[in-house]
């Protein structure tokens, strides 16, 4: 069943046009990958489809399927499409002061559970929760306690970007890079966290630059994405072909 | 009536001479003195043509007796059974048994020991000589050398409407504490009415060698209330104090703050948070003075601004000239929530000493865009999202309260007000071009 449709999609940002006519499908349980060169678009794609609101759609239609309805994803806010189970972990995650990481995870989670008509949890049960899924990503538990992202390192970002994952659940996951910044172990951690979230029912799409994400989470099709669309879609040897070669003979 | 006429009738009230004299002096500089206006540096934000037109009644007179228990009902969410309390109504000192505190009146007060805490000396500020013109009786507390209270001792000044005639009150407690050597005390000021008042508080606090003082200026008036406190510390070595102004509501809340760092080895840490709504001002004028070296002063001062409100934000330190290997810092953060609220943040840095570290900053910026983003892109509302990052700025402060009830009761009051927060509208709409994040 088709999750996101996209067709012929523009957007700009402060004047400087990132997506050229982007054309893109993904079905329920698929994996994507998506890789191309530095400053491509790759990033403001994501966050267009998250709903960035630094981000101007000038053309072309973004379709989402809400209970079996394909809905103009652009019409909803942030939070509705979060909500409705879009997820972005982000390539650089924001730090937030002053705000702990376990009230940021809980108001998340509740706001989720609320939409969907569900009683929320207490603290008590929450924390319960959260700490099976740290367990999954081999977390501490004292990154509960800390602001969100504040001090964190570049890989203790990334994980808790898929924490956030793990609790949330959602239906279309968009990894940006997330590869990057993480040692040989946490990649691994990562990979195998990712995999045990990947179902019938949710669809991935995984930016990235490298072969060895890819090795871990084996993709449906690759496609090589530069100048503000798709150039070419392939399956996985797409991305063994560009690790050796690179994106010269694209031209 | 005018804020410096008619003192004939408080004047026939009986009191000591020494007291009448005391008084009387200042009755005489204050109606020689203008009322300050924007055109005094201290005023230059803050308009006091409203409060000097207002015609006022002066609380003498006035019986409130026997009305303490229907006010606490009423404030009954204000109140914590764990702190001990002493409570003003509208102005005048209820007389009340306290567990364990040493309480005196200046009545009680002979000649000799009268001069011990009135100093003839007459300041140049105003609302200082305005409450002296009008001073009544005096509370004083000594707290004895070595003693330390584990309970928070809360004054309150409430101010109740059936006690009014037509005109709203205008009054002006004064309190004076020592503390003695090596004790410790924590110590609340608030302020509640329903009505409006003009509440004119004088207090001088003396920290002893050793000493240590949590002190919490909670103000949350009602909306057409002024209240105005002038409040002096004076620090002997290696004492450490430790100040909170909250500033919630009101018309116009003013703190003056003036730390005198006279010991060696004394450290004063003074926190504020003001969050303003609609069309109220908070105004804060910090006056630490290093004396004497080797002295610690932080500043640290956080306003969250909405709607049409406004702030001041004015901090002297002044280091004087010997006072070598003082330490000072300040912090003056602002979050502006709407584009009509304004904040006029003015650091003043008088250095007279080598051999110093002063650093002094001040920021002013909205909330952040990404992290209003980061958030909502994780099902958080735009509003929720923006009560969360406010929260979280003010909060800082209240990590500094030592005392965990204390820093609990303020956390739940605090989390009241931002719970309220109106949106505006320039912080909902954001467009992509305006990037205001001025953060340093
Ligand atoms: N606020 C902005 N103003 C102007 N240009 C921008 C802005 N944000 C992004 N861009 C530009 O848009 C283009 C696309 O950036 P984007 O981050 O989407 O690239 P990317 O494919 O993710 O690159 P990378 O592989 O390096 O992460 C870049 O040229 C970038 O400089
Ligand atoms: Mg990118």
């Amino acid at each position: 069943m088709t999750m996101l449709e996209i067709k012929n999609l523009h957007a700009k940002i402060e004047e400087k046009e990132v997506l050229k006519g982007l054309n893109f499908k993904v079905n329920a349980g698929e994996v994507h990958a998506i890789m191309g060169p530095n400053g491509s678009g790759k990033s403001s794609f994501s966050k267009i489809i998250a709903g960035h609101p630094a981000y101007t759609v000038t053309a072309g239609e973004v379709l989402y399927e809400i209970n079996f309805k394909m809905k103009n994803l652009l019409e909803l806010s942030v939070d509705e499409r979060a909500k409705e189970g879009v997820f972005l972990a982000m390539q650089y995650p924001i730090e937030v002061p002053g705000v702990s990481n376990f009230h940021f995870l809980q108001m998340s989670y509740n706001a989720v559970l609320k939409h969907h008509g569900s009683e929320e949890f207490s603290e008590n049960d929450f924390r319960i929760f959260v700490k099976e899924k740290m367990k999954l990503l081999q977390m501490r538990e004292d990154f509960l306690d800390r602001d969100v992202n504040v001090g964190f390192s570049g890989g203790e970002k990334k994980r808790n970007e898929i924490l956030q994952m793990a609790v949330l659940s959602p239906r279309l996951c968009i990894l940006d890079e997330t590869d990057s910044g993480l040692d040989i172990d946490s990649l691994k951690i990562v990979g195998e966290g990712v995999n045990k979230l990947r179902s019938k029912n949710n669809a991935i799409i995984l930016i990235t630059h490298y072969q060895r994400l890819l090795d871990f989470i084996r993709p449906d099709f690759v496609h090589i994405y530069a100048d503000g669309k798709i150039q070419q879609t392939g399956g996985p040897e797409l991305a063994l072909k560009l690790e050796k070669q690179g994106y010269d003979w694209l031209k | 009536m005018n804020l410096t006429d008619d003192f004939q009738n408080l004047n026939s009230l009986p009191t000591t001479k020494s007291f009448q004299a005391w008084r009387s002096l200042a009755q005489k500089k204050v109606t020689e003195l203008p009322f300050p206006t924007r055109k005094q540096e201290e005023w230059k934000y803050t308009n006091l043509d409203e409060l000097k037109a207002t015609s006022w009644q002066s609380n003498f007179g006035t019986t409130a007796i026997g009305q303490k228990d229907n006010l606490q009902a009423e404030y009954s969410k204000f109140l914590l059974s764990q702190f001990e309390t002493i409570s003003f109504i509208n102005g005048s000192y209820q007389k009340a048994t306290l567990q364990s505190l040493p309480v005196r009146f200046t009545s009680e007060l002979s000649e000799t020991e009268f001069h011990t805490y009135f100093s003839s000396f007459l300041t140049e500020d105003y609302f200082e000589l305005l409450n002296r013109a009008w001073s009544q009786e005096g509370l004083i507390i000594e707290i004895p050398a070595g003693k330390s209270y584990d309970k928070p001792l809360c004054i309150d000044f409430y101010y109740s409407s059936s006690d009014l005639k037509k005109e709203p009150l205008a009054a002006h407690p004064r309190i004076f504490i020592n503390v003695g050597a090596s004790a410790n005390l924590k110590l609340i000021f608030r302020t509640f009415g329903k009505e409006s008042y003009f509440n004119n508080l004088v207090a001088r606090v003396n920290l002893a060698k050793d000493s240590h003082v949590e002190f919490v200026n909670f103000q949350a008036n009602f909306n057409s209330s002024y209240s105005f406190t002038n409040i002096d510390f004076s620090l002997a070595e290696n004492s450490t104090l430790k100040s909170f102004n909250i500033s919630l509501s009101g018309k116009l809340n003013r703190e003056r703050l003036n730390i005198r760092h006279q010991g060696h080895g004394a450290s004063s840490f003074c926190y504020g948070a003001y969050l303003t709504q609609e069309q109220a001002q908070s105004d804060h004028y910090t006056n630490i003075e290093h004396l004497v070296g080797q002295g610690k002063s932080v500043q640290l001062y956080k306003g969250l601004l909405s709607d049409e409100s406004r702030a001041v934000f004015n901090g002297r330190v002044f280091i004087a000239p010997g006072a070598i290997k003082t330490d000072s810092t300040q912090l003056n953060n602002n979050l502006l929530l709407s584009s009509k609220a304004e904040i006029d943040s003015k650091p003043q840095l008088e250095i007279l000493a080598d051999d110093v570290k002063a650093t002094h900053g001040t920021t002013v910026g909205q909330l952040d865009e990404e992290e209003i983003f980061y958030l909502q892109s994780r099902g958080i509302s735009k509003t929720a999202a923006i009560q969360l990052l406010a929260r979280g700025f003010v909060f800082e402060i209240l990590s500094h309260v030592e005392d965990k009830m204390l820093q609990t009761w303020l956390k739940s009051q605090l989390a009241e007000t931002l719970n309220d927060l109106k949106i505006s509208d320039d912080q909902q709409s954001h467009s992509p071009v305006q990037k205001s994040l001025e953060k340093k």
